[in-house]
């Protein structure tokens, strides 16, 4: 019996909501395993039912690879992943979630993520969909999803992240993508979908992150917003997306991300979230799930790792994530990216951009 | 099944592609698979019919989360309603049952969204009525709230929301959605942040950690100083630790030590956020 087998009998389901109890060890060699058989496991009902969001799929599996340590593409199937993004394609430019499906900012994202992560950023349209992305903008500075409209926050965020990893921000106008941001910040210090929508932690992020890329994070009112996400470590140790309720660990990475952007990473409590996500591992199958002995998936699976990779509790030599682009950071790093962060304790930072913007002067670069 | 078979005998179906990755055999929900591969060949033809509307219906009932479906099902609505408009308010009836059994489904809460904009303020109503009713069963319901808000800035009504939420915080006053909704209602209608500050402290009377609360207290402390002296009077000696929490955000400008002192206490007494409480007690001991 392995030692992961051994602490996964000993691990009594009853303890896995007791804050107290230590959590088991780390199964990065089950989670790899999980990876791969999801991703082979092409008869299954999933994977009938979320062929439309295929192509995310791939990112969430492939960057939690990556994260692993592991030659993702080697073991997942690179060329052929570089085919499926390939192939979500239309003719206007813009990505579906598979192959047929219509366009969306949000699987455009994904698949120019799969592309970006496999090296092959140059097998699509990139003029394209680039024109694509940056059609989606409205005369406010928000983005919608798509030809039908929906305007949400989430595809502003999408959208600046898909024209920079093309290296086309200067496509959209940036100004006014970081002031319909702004107006949809609420009086808690967080964003929502729309102007006025309750904050919500998966919301902050795409608004920070858009904010970030749009070097205006002068926006933000860190120390409201660093409270209120400050707020959301619940007794578990696990974060919340609203007040009052249940921790998920999904915004293990929605919040320590933004955390990270802020430079305010180290306010909460890293061992005891550290603590919450292992104990979220499905110990004898691979994988991690939204809770404490849920089933897990793909999207829970990513988030877990990309927390654990913020937390730093990731061991041996393996890339961390961007907080931003949410990429192995040696992706970012070889495409050039760039967006503006706040060192940790360096708040002065922030009010020398409100005061630079307010004085008129030249952008600080990172 | 047998039924759009028949309907479809026409059309070739086109099996699941993703592309050279070696993909196995469809092994369950062998119905769905089949309804799908009509689907793509239309996706194809651009076919839009009363066949096709019926397809999408039962596509939905299988998997009401793919985005595609509903997008060929508007085609397909707005293309038929051109000669027959009763087909909108149909659908506004079928839509309402899809999204009362699946609460959560983004997709379904935009095809709303959708069909109401293209009927106009008629639908107003109705949808308010059903956006009440997904609250009911779960007052979080986020798409629901932000359709709600869209309904509102679109159509009107705000007059009506303010007993909305007094009946939502009655009966749940810890929901978060509901102090934001009544933010964005004193907002639009207007309000004396005094008297706002007052009411709050008055629920919170009942509920001394509710942080919902506190945060919309202090949105309109924020906003007026005598809401501001009130929710402070308040406060001193107040027992509890959200209004020592309050006390560090009322005082950071005008007594910068004492809010340092008491960001450093409640280091002690909220012991998950310990170091964030450090860092304020820090930053307001040396003015960062």
């Amino acid at each position: 019996m392995s030692a992961v087998d051994e602490a996964a009998a000993a691990l009594a389901y009853a303890t896995l909501n007791d804050p107290t109890q230590p959590p088991p060890p780390f199964a990065p060699e089950r989670h790899a395993a999980y990876l791969k058989r999801v991703a082979a496991d092409a008869g299954a009902l999933e994977y009938a039912l979320t062929e439309y969001m295929r192509v995310s799929g791939v990112y969430w599996g492939l960057t939690a690879m990556r994260l692993l340590g592991r030659d993702a593409a080697a073991e997942l199937g690179g060329p052929a992943l570089v085919e499926l993004a390939r192939g979500c394609q239309n003719a206007d430019g813009g990505f579906g979630g598979a192959r047929g499906h219509d366009s969306h900012v949000l699987y455009t994202l994904s698949a120019l993520q799969v592309l970006a992560l496999l090296g092959a950023l140059d097998r699509c349209d990139r003029a394209a969909a680039a024109a694509y992305v940056a059609a989606l903008q409205q005369p406010d500075g928000s983005f919608c999803g798509d030809r039908w409209g929906e305007v949400d926050t989430r595809f502003s965020y999408c959208a600046l992240a898909a024209l920079a990893l093309l290296g086309r921000l200067g496509d959209a106008d940036v100004g006014r993508a970081a002031a319909f941001v702004d107006a949809c910040r609420n009086f808690d210090g967080g964003y929502g979908c729309a102007p006025g929508a309750e904050s919500h932690a998966g919301q902050v992020f795409c608004c920070v992150g858009a904010l970030a890329i749009a070097r205006r994070l002068d926006l933000v009112d860190r120390p409201l917003l660093c409270w209120w996400l400050a707020e959301r470590q619940c007794d578990s140790g696990g974060l919340n997306g609203r007040p009052e309720k249940q921790a998920d660990v999904c915004y293990s990475w929605w919040i320590l991300s933004v955390l990270r952007m802020l430079g305010a990473d180290h306010w909460i409590d890293g061992a005891r979230l550290r603590s919450f996500i292992l104990k979220c591992q499905d110990l004898p199958d691979g994988g991690i799930a939204d809770r404490p002995g849920n089933c897990p998936d793909v999207f829970h699976t990513f988030f877990g790792v990309g927390g654990l990779s913020l937390l730093g509790a990731l061991p041996g030599d393996r890339p961390g994530i961007d907080a931003v682009f949410a990429l192995p950071e040696d992706v970012v790093e070889s495409l050039g990216l760039e967006a503006q962060t706040v060192p940790r304790n360096d708040a002065s930072l922030l009010d020398a951009w409100a005061a630079e913007r307010r004085g008129g002067g030249a952008a600080i670069v990172k | 099944m047998a039924s759009f078979a028949a309907a479809f005998a026409d059309v070739a179906p086109i099996e699941q592609d993703d592309g050279p990755a070696p993909v196995c055999a469809i092994a369950y929900a062998p119905e769905y698979a089949r309804l799908m591969g009509f689907f793509r060949a239309i996706l194809e033809s651009n076919e839009r019919s009363p066949r096709v509307l019926e397809l999408t219906a039962a596509l939905a009932e299988h998997n009401a989360a793919h985005y595609t479906v509903w997008h060929v099902r508007r085609e397909c609505l707005w293309a038929l309603a051109s000669n027959d408009a009763s087909i909108l308010t149909d659908e506004l009836r079928y839509s309402a049952e899809v999204a009362r059994e699946n609460p959560k489904n983004y997709q379904i809460w935009y095809h709303r969204r959708a069909l109401v904009e293209k009927i106009g303020q008629a639908a107003a109503a109705d949808e308010l009525a059903l956006i009440s009713t997904a609250l009911r069963d779960d007052a979080k319901n986020y798409h629901a709230w932000s359709n709600r808000l869209w309904v509102l800035k679109t159509y009107g009504g705000w007059a009506g929301e303010l007993e909305f939420c007094t009946a939502l915080l009655d009966a749940d006053v810890y929901n978060n959605s509901a102090w934001n909704h009544l933010y964005q209602v004193k907002a639009q209608l207007g309000c004396d942040p005094v008297e706002e500050v007052r009411s709050t402290l008055e629920r919170l009377n009942h509920a001394r950690e509710n942080e919902s609360a506190w945060v919309y207290a202090l949105a309109f402390a924020k906003s007026d100083e005598r809401a501001a002296a009130a929710l402070l009077a308040h406060c001193e000696g107040a027992e509890g630790v959200r209004s020592q929490m309050a006390l560090v955000e009322l005082l950071k400008t005008s007594d910068p030590g004492r809010a340092s002192t008491i960001a450093r206490r409640l280091a002690e007494l909220d012991a998950t956020r310990a170091r964030y409480w450090r860092r304020r007690a820090e930053g307001l001991g040396n003015g960062t």
